[in-house]
């Protein structure tokens, strides 16, 4: 258990920053629901049903009250006698007219709070598969990738994906030759759909093209999950209204001219059947062969696009151009069929509407000409059944859009759903009852000091600051101390030393880190530095805070991150990383060096073996940079901030400025808060590297796992990034994973992972040497 | 580009697209005048079985004109659907045309390149908003604007003070929705806005998913997920409850108008001045006058969406240029092998907000040596491969090829002397030729090559289609892929990319070298060769880029010591600017 006190300085948070950010939440307490009465307590679905039956029926009433009114006008009765009439009209008429205005409002209502709980929910699973797609493995693959097939321009999309993702790709591919540990680790480490793909590659094949980019599938389950708001708004209440409509003009008929309500009920049943029926046949006929040719035609596309300049060089453009005018004609053509299938549709409903009037009034003409029908109701009755077609007439694109809804709904199922529910895997499981927590406390807790004790609470916290605060009552410093039981005093000794534990650690060299179990030559290199003359105040504090175990350790690792019958890619791995100690893990493609990080990081669990992390949380002890880390649409402070939800702008920039960030901040027109991400300002590969380390340091982790940080950059880059963070880092253990075998003169340790087993690379390194690659 | 302009634009996509856009429209007016015999059937026959002699016989032939109106309705509602429906396809083939025609131009800015996917899918997927442009705003726009008036003209045939009541409203509808639809419309246009930031923003949290886990904080953000939800669900309803009433208005208008319609038919009627037959006509043509409007008000949105999508790719294609694409005329270079290649104070802007991605650049290749282009991330190197590639122009200064005048003769040093037999004539701007033509003179190689979907053999041969193989197996040697190839299960026959065997960056690197080794063309540009290389393998391709080099114009952009080993030249740039060169260099090791 350990102890979070966090201050906040009410009204700290004002700072500048334009631009839209969805990311800046303001305070959302008593969910904002305008009080209502009874009304606003009544399911959505029931009000907007309620409502749209309400203004259909009006419009059918309407008519037909001004059916009965002229017929009866035609009487030449007093004039008094029309006036009820006349005001059941209008009144009919202001009916439809709001009930109408009121259903839009809340069906959209109904729809942006679907959208929020679709997206919570799904986001939730993909959360929860996430965690068991690591050891999700093939099966889970094949699904995603027969489910991305089969729908329209899905496995397009996600081939797309894979070429957007022209930064993400690069990484993968350029990482590690034959990239498949690169590729692996991204998706593994969450990338839902895409995990248990390219995973497979990681167990020993080389990665394929042609799995779908795990970037894409993602687009395509966003893509998805909006879909699926469409299903209540534009499926069921639409079908429920015209329901209604249909039975209350069916009875209004009915209790007329028995015969004639007979008539139009026949009518109305067939209009809501067949003809919705016919248009989903054709709409998903549509969905199906032209699924197939706009697939063809974004691969076409996406190729051109790839190898464009190759082609034009080649002179092979026009030949190309050719090609892909023949796949768009191609597709114009299924269009053109597709169009005629949907228009006869149309006509159908057209001629069943008509077909019901005339036998509406075919029953109704006899009765009324004889004297058993009032003239004044077959009025009534004639212009009825014209009105009641109205809500009916917007089945066909209820059904249409039902083709819709339920492909996405097949996709996502295949892609995210059964995984969910099986193995959540403990860290999640952990998570959700946090989660629980955090929604208890969520009513007040926006009080201006708080002391929580408990990590969990301390989480639930900082996620409520997120959620709440970011513009105003953010709490302004978050002290989180350290996880390894004795590194409480070292931390609290960096703490009066100057506040900014990055900044204040940053200078102790790492030949003053003494680390528990350490191999001969880095002795020699301590005693080095002790030559050297480095102050010895500060390589006390760091031997009292390191002494004990060390900061990570992994005893008899055995993975298969395929799952069983998969290769096994650990064998009994073992490793101790001391406090404050630098190690690099090289070791070729495959070798599961990103497998190595995840499993360290807690991100998975080993089929066998144990990590030892120290109490709490993993998240709270290690911090895992992987491959891909995500730079989020939104300031460079709150991009840092996923790494401590409470820190301080104070402790944000000082993070960043340890990481060699400061000249760049100071040039930039905001500061910390200037946006970055998709849309906002551009950062170079080793500016993002430098801020999702930063994003580590103001975590309280004590160990830092970096996945490839350097793939991206070129050879001097690179060098000064190791830099940065070696002494960024400071009293933080560090254990990078490269493929780069040059430039790793300033780690303390090179380790190879090799045949599932972490071997010395055999670095024939003397003190000497490495004191003077360290100048 | 405004509204009005993508419209204008959307519409002169393609005649054949308007023509069929006409006929939906003439389908639609008949449509509406089939209505109004519609109308004079049933006030027929409900006159007839209400009031008239109880002869249903004489009734029948009104039956069956009703059928047959109805019938015809339902026919050309159909057709109206379906030519919009063709008109769409139209009109987005040729888009489709025209995106595929830009991007094989091998002009597309860098700003594109990022987003090729969702350009891609756009130019497919784009046609379902189209097609509810074409097949259902369009026309109806048109319809609104005709058929209210001709009803009210069939209207005024039987009862004129309704007629010219209806008349009087249907400005004011028009004025009403105008007012309300302008004071909403920056609203709603704000909210699209505000749901397109919700939609990115749930995507760039799923796409974070790895970095939130890693950090702890994948579970606390669908909370924030949650919490933004509700905030734009407050705020969007709050401004559709504005936006909403131009269509309340509508409806409200409608229904006085038809209330009054009907109040005022009855009272006519009652006083005997209107026939029971003409006011039914009258009252059953009323409500229909409004419809168009409501219609049109509807599916303006709809026509909002589609110019939306449609809008990005027209700004992407431009206007479509003129002689096509790519223009037979010009003549082929007189390009000669050993002729200096030089940028004369060329100038290439960055993207938005960036720094010029070169900047005055005065550089001369030497004909027949291999120039190595060194310098970090973002100097230039790749830029001036594109200028040679003519893959880009300069924005200012340009490049020549062919010898300069003494100058640069001393500027090119040694090796400008040996321009030998392409001495004759000066140095003339590479614009001079048609792109077409230079490129049959160039092989290039990029920093991202891709594998064409298919046989391997396809890729490799791009450059070279008729090398023998020989060649070919000579080339894949120089480029250390003799291995890879060699691994593959049919060998070049082994169909590869998307769909295929996968393959890893590595190899694909070395396998792209190999096509571009195999090339013939006197000028070769190679943009970082070895990346992605073991040292081992770097250091062969090296020796195997050397010897293709041989009797060519080569440059190389690069990091790799072992690669700028083996040039005779050694140009560095940083920040768009040429720091320094090196001539004449013996290999030496960096």
């Amino acid at each position: 258990m350990s102890v979070t006190r966090v201050e906040a300085a009410g009204g700290a948070g004002e700072r500048g920053g334009g631009g839209v950010s969805a990311w800046r939440v303001e305070a959302v307490g008593g969910a904002g629901e305008r009080g209502g009465g009874g009304w606003r307590r009544l399911p959505a679905s029931v009000r907007v049903v309620a409502l749209g039956a309400g203004a259909a029926v009006a419009g059918a009433a309407l008519l037909a009250a001004s059916g009965w009114l002229v017929t009866r006008a035609a009487e030449r009765p007093p004039v008094l006698a029309l006036l009820a009439a006349i005001v059941v009209v209008r009144a009919l008429g202001l009916v439809r007219a709001f009930g109408r205005y009121g259903e839009r409002i809340a069906a959209h209502d109904a729809a942006f709070r679907q959208l929020a709980e679709l997206r919570v929910r799904w986001y939730r699973r993909l959360v929860a598969d996430a965690g068991a797609a690591a050891s999700g493995g093939e099966a889970h693959a094949g699904a995603v990738r027969g489910g991305a097939a089969d729908a329209a321009g899905s496995g397009a999309a996600a081939r797309v994906g894979a070429v957007r993702s022209g930064a993400a790709d690069a990484a993968a591919s350029g990482a590690a030759d034959a990239a498949a540990s690169g590729a692996a680790g991204t998706a593994g480490s969450g990338a839902a759909a895409g995990a248990g793909a390219v995973r497979g590659g990681a167990a020993g094949a080389v990665r394929s093209g042609a799995v779908p980019g795990a970037a894409d599938l993602l687009s395509r389950f966003v893509v998805d999950v909006d879909e699926l708001q469409h299903r209540d708004v534009r499926v069921r209440w639409p079908v429920g209204v015209a329901a209604v409509a249909a039975l209350a003009a069916t009875g209004f008929a009915t209790a007329i001219l028995p015969v004639a309500g007979l008539a139009l009920g026949g009518g109305l049943l067939v209009a809501a059947t067949v003809v919705p029926a016919a248009a989903y046949l054709a709409a998903r006929g549509a969905l199906r062969r032209q699924g197939a040719a706009r697939a063809a035609l974004v691969d076409e596309l996406v190729e051109a696009i790839d190898a464009a300049p190759q082609l034009a060089l080649a002179g092979r453009a026009p030949e190309r151009l050719a090609r892909l005018d023949g796949a768009s004609a191609a597709l114009s053509r299924i269009g053109r069929r597709d169009a005629l299938a949907a228009s006869a549709a149309q006509a159908l409903g057209g001629l069943i509407s008509g077909a019901t009037l005339v036998a509406v009034l075919a029953v109704a003409v006899g009765p009324a000409s004889d004297g058993r029908l009032a003239p004044v109701w077959l009025g009534a009755l004639a212009l009825l059944a014209l009105g009641a077609f109205e809500a009916v007439t917007a089945l066909p694109e209820a059904a249409v859009r039902a083709v819709g809804v339920s492909a996405a709904q097949r996709r996502l199922d295949e892609a995210v759903g059964h995984a969910a529910s099986a193995d959540t895997p403990p860290t999640e499981r952990g998570a959700a009852l946090r989660r629980r927590d955090a929604g208890t406390s969520e009513g007040g807790a926006r009080a201006a000091s708080v002391d929580v004790q408990s990590s969990e609470r301390g989480e639930a916290r900082h996620r409520l600051d997120e959620a709440t605060g970011e513009g105003g009552a953010r709490a302004a410093s978050v002290d989180v101390p350290p996880s390894e039981r004795g590194a409480v005093e070292h931390r609290r000794g960096e703490k009066t030393e100057g506040g900014a534990r990055a900044v204040a650690s940053a200078d102790v060299p790492s030949s003053e880190r003494a680390a528990a179990e350490r191999p001969p030559f880095v002795a020699d290199r301590t005693t080095a530095g002790h030559a050297s003359g480095v102050a010895s105040g500060a390589r006390e504090r760091i031997a009292d805070a390191t002494q004990g175990a060390p900061a990570l350790a992994a005893h008899g690792l055995r993975h298969r991150p395929g799952g069983a019958g998969a290769p096994v890619v650990l064998d009994g791995l073992d490793l101790a990383l001391g406090a404050g100690e630098r190690v690099a893990v090289i070791g070729a493609s495959g070798a599961g060096k990103t497998v190595l990080v995840e499993l360290l990081a807690g991100l998975a669990e080993p089929d066998e073996g144990a990590i030892e992390r120290g109490d709490g949380p993993a998240h709270e002890r290690v911090r895992l940079a992987g491959q891909e880390a995500h730079l989020f649409a939104t300031s460079i402070a709150n991009n840092v901030r996923i790494g401590a939800p409470g820190a301080s702008d104070r402790e944000v920039e000082a993070a960043l400025r340890a990481t060699g960030l400061g000249a760049w901040l100071e040039a930039l027109p905001d500061g910390i808060e200037t946006l970055v991400g998709e849309e906002g300002f551009a950062v170079s590969g080793g500016q993002r590297q430098r801020i999702t380390l930063a994003r580590c340091l103001v975590s309280p982790a004590r160990v830092l796992l970096l996945d490839e940080p350097t793939a991206m950059l070129d050879p001097p880059a690179a060098q000064a990034f190791l830099a940065d963070l070696d002494r960024a880092a400071g009293g933080r253990a560090v254990l990078v994973v490269t493929h780069e075998r040059t430039g790793l003169e300033a780690f303390d340790r090179v380790l190879e992972l090799r045949d599932g087993r972490l071997h010395d690379a055999g670095r024939r390194l003397t003190a000497e040497h490495w004191l003077s690659a360290r100048v | 580009m405004n509204a009005r302009a993508v419209h204008r634009r959307l519409l002169g996509l393609a005649p054949r697209a308007r023509l069929l856009l006409g006929g939906a429209i003439a389908a639609g007016v008949v449509g509406a005048a089939l209505l109004v015999v519609q109308a004079a059937a049933i006030a027929r026959i409900v006159d007839g079985a209400a009031f008239g002699s109880g002869d249903l016989g004489a009734l029948q032939g009104t039956f069956a004109l009703l059928a047959a109106a109805l019938a015809g309705r339902a026919l050309l509602s159909a057709i109206t659907e379906w030519l919009g429906r063709r008109a769409a396809e139209r009109a987005m083939d040729e888009l489709r045309r025209r995106v595929a025609a830009h991007v094989l131009s091998a002009r597309a800015r860098q700003v594109e390149e990022a987003r090729r996917g969702e350009l891609a899918t756009a130019a497919v997927h784009g046609v379902d908003a189209l097609a509810d442009y074409y097949a259902k705003a369009v026309p109806q726009m048109a319809l609104a604007a005709v058929v209210p008036f001709g009803l009210v003209v069939a209207i005024g045939w039987r009862d004129l003070p309704v007629a010219i009541l209806l008349a009087l409203t249907l400005p004011l509808v028009v004025v009403f929705m105008v007012l309300v639809g302008k004071a909403s419309a920056e609203r709603i246009a704000e909210r699209r806005q505000a749901l397109g930031v919700l939609g990115s923003h749930f995507l760039d949290v799923v796409r974070g998913l790895p970095t939130l886990r890693a950090h702890g904080r994948a579970a606390a953000q669908a909370e924030t997920l949650g919490a933004i939800g509700e905030r734009y669900r407050l705020e969007s309803v709050a401004a559709l409850r504005v936006a909403f009433l131009s269509a309340l208005v509508l409806e409200l208008m409608a229904m006085v108008g038809t209330a009054i319609a009907a109040a005022v038919v009855g009272v006519q009627l009652a006083e005997g001045a209107l026939g029971f037959e003409a006011g039914l006509f009258v009252l059953l043509l009323a409500p229909e006058v409004y419809v168009p409007l409501r219609l049109a008000g509807q599916r303006y949105h709809a026509a909002e969406d589609g110019a939306a999508a449609a809008g990005k790719l027209l700004d992407l294609v431009g206007e479509p240029t003129s002689g096509g694409l790519y223009p037979q005329e010009g003549h082929r270079p007189p390009f000669i092998p050993s002729a200096p290649l030089t940028l004369r104070d060329v100038t290439v802007l960055g993207g938005a907000g960036r720094p010029p991605a070169l900047d005055g650049v005065d550089l001369t290749i030497a004909p027949g040596r291999l120039t190595a282009l060194v310098g970090a991330s973002g100097a230039g190197k790749s830029t001036v491969l594109a200028l040679l590639a003519r893959l880009r122009e300069p924005d200012a200064g340009e490049v020549l090829v062919g010898p300069l005048g003494a100058g640069a003769a001393a500027l090119g040093g040694v090796a400008g002397a040996a321009t030998g037999m392409g001495g004759a004539g000066a140095a003339v701007p590479l614009t001079s030729f048609t792109r077409e033509a230079w490129w049959r003179e160039v092989a290039w190689l990029g920093q991202r090559p891709a594998l064409l979907r298919g046989p391997l053999a396809e890729t490799l041969l791009l450059q070279a289609p008729d090398a023998s193989d020989e060649e070919l197996a000579r080339a894949l040697e120089r480029a250390d892929a003799a291995d890879v190839v060699a691994e593959l299960e049919a060998g070049v026959e082994t169909v590869v990319g998307p769909g295929g065997r996968g393959l890893s960056g590595g190899q694909r690197q070395r396998l792209a070298l190999a096509g571009a080794l195999l090339s013939r063309t006197p000028l070769l540009l190679l943009d970082e060769p070895t990346a992605h290389l073991d040292p081992d393998s770097a250091a062969r391709a090296a020796e195997g880029i050397r010897a293709a080099a041989a009797g060519r114009t080569a440059v190389v952009a690069t990091h790799d010591p072992a690669v700028i080993a083996v040039c005779d030249d050694v140009v560095e740039l940083r920040d768009g600017r040429v720091l320094s060169i090196a001539r004449d260099r013996e290999a030496v090791a960096a």
